[in-house]
């Protein structure tokens, strides 16, 4: 046996052959040689009087322990092998590298004594000049320590001191932020679970020598290290032990005065972190001196990143102030805390006009976030300050801030459960008077904010607050919303808050509410000579926003219902449907969803009945009250209890397939009439005519459930072949359309089976016949309807990701190079892509294969840009616009490693005359600068030139707009890549300053002062 | 009246144009601005062509340039604090002398009617008089701070050792040699705010000058002893406004010049026009009238910096602008 | 730097809302004049070089005293220091200048000046904000420049 082992070793001492250590690991792990046999065999190389050829061997025993597995070794292998390789370490530095490389893969042997562990480290504290080793050396000596400090803390705690001792010689003065990350992570371990005896302030020196990080990292640095995991390491370390505190917060204190304001904000987030640890005691001295310091950040930095860092900070001083052990503790630490700082806050309080009032704000909230102790200190104070403050100022700008400011306060109290207790209590009068008064100032910023307020006090501080509030509340908003001079942003606030007055308080508030605007609903539009009166559409609006939990619901619903049978509110009809659909989205619980369903009932009612009186017929087939209908429908269809589907289902379907006689119409001129009769007398919705439109609203009813209860649904076969038909049929494109999305979604969820895939190729059939014939393609009006049929039934398989799905694509693709089906085939796109609301969506519980999209894409990309190259110049226009779909409507990641093949069509989309297509291409190149910057940036001599043409591009200010963003985000480029473009693109954007369209003028600014100003970061 | 017809149009300049300068025979033209080179343009035929461009001279705008009076040489002042002497041998330049001594922006440079003279003058409120040196050495032989503000331009009598100056402290100032040293003769106070740009007559006895107070005004020279009786001091003459030109220029006027040879005055200006003025004939010297001929209404798109007469072909006119082009003009006057 | 603020605690105003687009500015057929607000809306955001605000919190520039003649291609503002010792005056019409100098067609003349009777030096900062040679030489000084570019920075998100 020894003989192939003999050969390997001299293969690798002589010619470097790197594929031996595998081979000898193996012919080990096979148990055709032992060890010993190894170690005999290199027994003359590693006593050579060269130091190279020993380095060598050691190298090769190193290599092969790092190829076995950590459980491997014996116990008694692991601990003869640790030996021998800390021998080596006694040997000539030189050999040192394999030696510790050896001793890496050991230290993760599972078989490893207590005493082979303190030999290492000992030997390796003792032998090795850490200093003096390449990185990769001193990375096994961290990574040695890394392991037993996590894998055998125990049995390195008891080497105590020399440990600590021995990491601080290794450690000292190292460098590399690859190493640094585990030294970090070594050291914080250490800090916390070994006795660090005498040499706290040592080892404290060590880690804090690098602090802050200033740290960019090599651009392709494989290691990935960034900035922040130094950052976080390094804080970690600071913040492990309270004894750190003497030494930590006088170098925090000296960097939070630095001008760095990256080490402002690492001192900042650093303070928070170490405050939780060090504890009140520890803090107290310079909690103040630290206040100061944030107070001033907050005051004058104007950056929002130091501002979040010192606000955080300050919040954790609080926090820890309030932990102090026994009250008097406490009262030293934190009443005095807060009394000192609310003294340096006064002032600004009582001068709202000025600039650091709303500093002052975020500072006490910041104060009042960190206990509910501080919560109480601060808003006892500084509630009674706001309130004068208010009372004495006449301008709107201070009261304004005095608003914004309470707000806080208010808001963060309510963070904390108070109960009765609550620091709001005594004071909610004077409160509850300053948002009176506010919400009548006529400034829309004001009333705003006041509402805001109020609807803090209300949801928060229910408890201080008496009915008489609460309903004084209301009407104050009732007035504010039904006044016709509402501002929107005022009237949605109102909202909100009346709304949730109503679902909290629902007995107290709706006497107040419901019949003030019911009131108004009802009041003949004669009447109304007050121009202060706001009109109905409004009213239904508020009753819109308002309305949610189970006997609101009821109410308002009723009186809808009543609205829709009477032909008196016609004209409010797509009001009336809308606002039923918007409270509808808030009913989820049966209850609810049960009246809803009478709402259902009542529309097929009025549907069936109505549908021959030219007049209803008319609101009825508004496209507006068509998708507030069906809108509705799917809600309702999306909760409804299966007591209910039965019933609803086949009162839908049985009219949908018989014929229903409907009612006279009574109200309707003779001439109107006439002008309607060539239609049918009854509803026919399944026969080609003027009630297919009505197929919308049985989309949702027979689409909506579960794709297994489908093939139940009450004469769900026959309906679906009348579909088929008249798909074939010509009709105008708005029926059409929600005909093939009924189909579409009925495909989605049909059980597969045999049946369905004949049905599937016979549509197929059909649809080719139509499409494909020859001869005759500009005859059919509905054969080109049939391009968007097809698209739906792609779409509808795709999803479901079905096998003959290919089949229907493949022929959509083909349809590409068509003269006349082209442009619809590249529609197609669009529709297989775009999410829609009515169908094949999650609510509907469509059938859908995860990541279909990207799949469809990746399937046919190539298709795609394959027949581009080869297509006549006509239609390859066609491609182009397919393309610019996909691209739309696939996540990015997929796209980029694509995009070499793409990016010459892309530019060819720039150059076409198509604006749709120019500018979806923009929108894609826009997005594509942030993810494949390098692709980009390899194309910028095409592209540039191409983009300055667009933004003159007489024809659309939206391509001028588009190219303009489009060379806005190019800046977000590498410099060096876009200095040698610099001149010609500012110097080409001057004629666009001029452009005749503002629109285009503003964004010609921007991009111009970006590209002028592109360098300026570089210092930072 | 008279008319002003663009010839051509010479674009080449990558930012504003400040300055543009013939040489002394009227066949070369050089011209300078923000793009920190110098164009020298000259005839091919029956067009004008950019024939070179010195570019490795400064660091930041040129902001003027001068031809000496053997026009073999070739002087420009920068923002970059320094003045470069340019020698022309055989079509090729090459620059010979940086002079530094300026604290910062340099504003322009003069050669004197000798050639062994240059003067320069700076944001830094001096004038500097500089000697050329037989071995074509340049020393500075006088550092002048009579001015209170930024030095606008300064320029040499035409035949004597005179030197004039204009200022952002709104004066004009004259100097010359006495006793082995250049001090202020003459200080000429009538305008109200920046003075841009003076230029002598054929004679050197009248002066004209420019402003950013939107008037043109013209000096004369009183000797001691004038009949007119205007109070002189010592050996020296004394400087009268004889004629304050109001209400033609609608912005600050940036350069004025006046032919040597038609004695007319053009003026360029903020307005983005070139003016034509002529001296009425026949009217009292002492209290002079002069009549705008012509006005080319947006002769550029942007302010016209800088305008100057040919100094051999007399109807022929060179302007600049902040719109980057150098533009020739061709000013004819009809008879009635 | 904090110490050295002249002014640490300026009033501040309500800020003009955004300008309300209507139907006529998605027409490419209707042409738009550049008029009085679109001119201030170039110059609202310029930072103060001194307080984290912009020169309209401070109401150094409002749109009532910003004048734009498109077809006569002038514009004039007329600008407010904060203080009227403010030794920033000149920096902030240089900002303001080199804003306009930017952003507007160079058809333009513009004139930026401070409001009559609110600085101590108002004349000469005026003289020195019409020089076009000063001003082209301050923006070949890279420091002046620099200060004037963080000025011009669009502005951070406001907290």
């Amino acid at each position: 046996m020894a003989a192939p082992c003999d050969s390997l070793i001299e293969d690798f001492m002589q010619n470097d052959d790197g594929t031996v250590p595998k081979k000898l690991s193996q012919t080990l792990v096979n148990g055709k040689i032992s060890l010993t046999d190894i170690i005999e065999n290199l027994g003359g190389h590693m006593t050579n009087t060269e130091v190279e050829v020993r380095k060598k061997a050691t190298q090769l025993i190193a290599d092969i322990l790092h190829q076995l597995s950590h459980s491997f070794l014996s116990h008694n292998q692991v601990s003869l092998l640790s030996t021998y390789l800390c021998e080596k370490l006694k040997d000539h530095a030189f050999i040192h590298p394999p030696a510790l490389y050896g001793l890496e893969a050991l230290s993760r042997c599972d078989l490893i004594s207590r005493e082979i562990i303190e030999l290492i480290c000992r030997t390796i504290f003792k032998e090795v000049h850490a200093q003096s080793l390449p990185q990769s050396s001193r990375r096994s000596v961290y990574k040695i320590l890394f392991q037993f400090l996590t894998g055998h803390l125990k049995d390195v705690q008891v080497l105590g001191t020399d440990f600590v001792y021995g990491f601080i010689q290794c450690m000292d003065s190292e460098q590399d932020p690859r190493n640094l990350v585990i030294a970090f992570t070594c050291a914080h371990i250490i800090i916390q679970h070994l006795p660090l005896g005498v040499f706290v302030e040592e080892i404290f020196e060590v880690v804090s020598c690098y602090f802050p990080i200033d740290f960019t990292p090599p651009s392709n640095d494989p290691s990935g290290i960034t900035q922040e995991d130094l950052i976080l390491g390094l804080r970690k370390c600071l913040s492990a032990s309270p004894k750190f505190a003497q030494y930590c917060l006088p170098l925090l204190m000296e960097k939070l005065t630095s001008d760095m304001k990256s080490a402002k904000i690492d001192a900042l987030y650093t303070l928070a972190s170490c405050a939780a640890v060090y504890g009140s005691e520890k803090m107290f001295e310079l909690q103040m001196s630290f206040f100061n310091c944030i107070k001033k950040e907050m005051f004058l930095s104007g950056d929002t990143k130091v501002e979040e860092a010192a606000i955080t900070a300050l919040t954790a001083l609080i926090k820890t102030a309030s932990t102090g052990l026994t009250q008097s503790d406490r009262k030293k630490s934190l009443e005095g805390f807060i009394e000192d700082i609310l003294n340096e806050c006064k002032s600004h309080l009582l001068q709202p006009e000025l600039m650091l009032m709303k500093s002052t704000g975020r500072l006490l909230q910041a104060v009042a976030t960190g206990s509910a102790d501080a919560c109480s200190q601060v808003a006892m104070v500084t509630i009674p300050l706001l309130i004068e403050s208010y009372n004495k100022q006449t301008q709107h700008t201070p009261k304004h801030n005095v608003i914004i400011v309470l707000n806080k306060i208010s808001e963060t109290i309510g963070t904390f459960k108070f109960g009765n207790q609550s620091p709001l209590q005594s004071m909610k009068e004077p409160v509850l008077c300053i948002y009176g008064s506010a919400i009548d100032i006529d400034v829309t910023s004001i009333q705003v904010l006041a509402v805001k307020g109020l609807y803090l006090l209300v949801s928060l501080h229910n408890e201080c607050l008496t009915d008489v509030d609460k309903t004084n509340m209301a009407d104050k908003c009732l007035n504010k919303v039904t006044a016709s001079q509402c501002e929107t942003e005022i009237r949605s606030e109102c909202n909100i808050l009346l709304s949730f007055l109503l679902s909290t308080f629902p007995d107290l508030i709706q006497p107040h509410v419901y019949p003030v605007l019911f009131n108004k609903l009802h009041n003949d539009c004669m009447d109304v000579d007050d121009k202060t009166e706001c009109d109905k559409t409004v009213i239904l609006n508020i009753l819109s926003e308002i309305t949610s939990g189970l006997h609101n619901v009821k109410i308002v619903t009723q009186l809808l219902y009543k609205l829709l049978i009477d032909k008196e509110y016609l004209d409010l009809y797509v009001c009336i449907t809308e606002c039923l659909y918007k409270i509808s989205t808030r009913c989820t619980d049966i209850d609810s969803v049960l009246y809803l369903c009478e709402g259902v009932k009542l529309i097929h009612q009025i549907i069936t009945t109505h549908c021959r009186c030219p007049r209803w017929y008319n609101v009825l087939t508004n496209t507006a009250v068509i998708s507030n209908i069906s809108s509705f429908l799917r809600q309702v269809a999306a909760h409804w209890s299966h007591t209910v589907v039965n019933d609803i289902q086949s009162l839908y379907t049985e009219s949908f397939l018989k014929t229903v006689s409907c009612k006279n119409c009574e109200c309707c001129s003779i001439e109107a009439l006439a002008q309607f009769q060539s239609n049918p007398e009854s509803f026919c919705p399944l026969k080609p005519g003027c009630d297919c439109v009505f197929i919308s609203v049985l989309s949702p009813i027979i689409c909506c459930g579960p794709a297994k209860l489908q093939k139940d649904i009450p004469n769900i076969e026959e309906i679906q072949k009348y579909l088929h038909d008249l798909i074939f049929e010509p009709l105008d494109s708005v029926p059409y359309e929600y005909i093939c999305k009924c189909v579409a979604g009925l495909l989605n969820k049909q059980e597969q089976n045999e049946s369905l895939d004949t049905l599937l190729l016979k549509l197929l059939d059909n649809l080719s016949g139509c499409l494909c014939e020859k001869g005759n393609e500009n005859s059919c009006y509905g054969n080109k309807q049939c391009v968007a049929a097809l698209a739906w039934i792609s779409k509808a398989l795709i999803m479901r990701g079905h096998k003959l799905s290919e089949k229907f694509s493949d022929l959509l693709v083909s349809l590409l190079c068509h003269q006349v089906y082209g442009c619809l085939a590249a529609d197609g796109f669009s529709i297989i892509l775009t999410d829609n609301d009515d169908i094949l969506n999650k609510s509907m519980q469509a059938n859908i294969r995860m990541m279909y999209k990207q799949r469809f894409f990746l399937e046919n990309l190539d298709k795609i840009v394959h027949n581009y190259h080869t297509a006549d110049s006509d239609v390859k226009m066609n491609y182009l616009s397919a393309l610019s779909h996909m691209l739309k409507n696939t996540n990015k990641s997929v796209i980029l490693p694509e995009l070499s093949k793409l990016y010459p069509l892309l530019i060819q989309s720039l150059l076409s005359n198509d604006l749709d297509l120019q500018l979806v291409t923009m929108d894609t190149l826009t997005d594509l600068i942030f993810n494949a910057s390098n692709v980009i940036e390899k194309q910028l001599d095409s592209l540039i030139p191409q983009l300055l043409k667009m933004c003159v591009y007489k024809q659309s200010l939206k391509v001028r707009v588009s190219a303009l963003k489009c060379l806005t985000q190019l800046t977000n480029l590498p410099l060096h890549k876009l200095l040698p473009y610099r001149n010609k693109v500012v110097r080409s954007l001057v004629p666009v300053l001029d452009d005749r369209k503002r629109l285009v003028r503003n964004e010609a600014v921007i991009a111009r002062q970006e590209w002028i100003l592109m360098d300026m970061d570089e210092d930072k | 009246m008279g008319t002003l017809d663009n010839v051509c149009t010479l674009e080449g300049h990558d930012e504003q144009v400040w300055c543009v300068s013939w040489n002394p025979t009227g066949t070369l033209l050089a011209s300078c601005g923000g793009d920190k080179n110098i164009r020298v343009w000259g005839q091919e035929g029956d067009k004008w062509v950019c024939k070179s461009v010195l570019s490795e001279g400064h660091q930041r705008t040129i902001r003027y340039v001068s031809w000496s009076p053997c026009g073999n040489y070739l002087a420009s002042a920068s923002f970059d604090a320094t003045v470069c002497v340019w020698s022309r041998k055989e079509g090729e330049f090459e620059c010979i002398a940086t002079l530094e001594g300026h604290e910062n922006e340099v504003k322009a440079v003069s050669w004197a009617c000798t050639g062994n003279l240059l003067a320069t003058c700076s944001r830094d409120k001096s004038v500097w008089i500089w000697e050329v040196t037989e071995d074509e050495d340049y020393e500075c032989a006088s550092v002048i701070s009579s001015h209170t503000q930024d030095v606008k331009y300064c320029t040499w009598h035409p035949s004597k050792e005179i030197l004039v100056s204009c200022s952002y402290d709104d004066t004009i100032k004259l100097y010359k040699e006495e006793i082995d040293d250049w001090t202020c003769c003459s200080t000429l106070e009538s305008h109200d705010s920046t003075v841009w740009k003076v230029a002598f007559d054929k004679d050197g006895e009248r002066l004209v000058s420019v402003s950013d107070d939107k008037t043109v005004k013209i000096w004369q020279e009183y000797l001691p002893g004038n009949k007119e009786g205007v109070p002189t001091k010592g050996k020296d003459g004394a400087w009268k406004c004889v004629c304050t030109l109001s209400g033609f220029h609608n912005r600050a006027i940036f350069d004025v010049d006046w032919s040597h040879l038609s004695g007319r005055i053009v003026t360029g200006c903020g307005d983005d026009c070139i003016r034509v003025f002529k001296e009425e004939e026949g009217s009292d010297p002492n209290q002079p009238s002069f009549s705008l001929m012509a006005t080319a209404r947006q002769a550029h798109d942007q302010d016209v910096n800088s305008v100057a007469w040919n100094p051999k072909v007399s109807n022929m006119l060179a302007s600049c602008s902040d719109d980057g082009t150098v533009k020739l003009w061709k000013y004819y006057e009809q008879e009635y | 730097m904090g110490d050295s603020l002249i002014n640490a605690n300026p009033i501040i105003y309500e800020k003009t809302g955004e300008r309300v687009l209507e139907q006529d500015d998605f027409d490419d057929n209707v042409e738009d004049k550049i008029d009085n607000r679109e001119v201030f809306d170039l110059i609202r955001n310029i930072n103060d070089p001194e307080h984290p605000l912009t020169l309209e919190d401070l109401n150094v520039v409002d749109c009532d005293n910003v004048h734009v003649n498109d077809d006569e291609n002038s514009v004039e503002i007329l600008f407010t220091p904060t203080i009227p010792h403010c030794s920033m005056a000149t920096l902030i019409g240089l900002s303001i200048r080199v804003k306009l100098l930017r952003s507007l067609p160079p058809r333009f003349k513009v004139d930026v000046k401070i409001s009559p009777g609110t600085h101590a030096s108002e004349e000469a900062v005026n003289k020195q904000l019409a020089d076009k040679e000063r001003v082209a030489a301050a923006l070949e000084n890279s420091h002046l420049l620099s200060v004037v570019n963080q000025c011009l920075k669009s502005k951070r998100s406001s907290g």
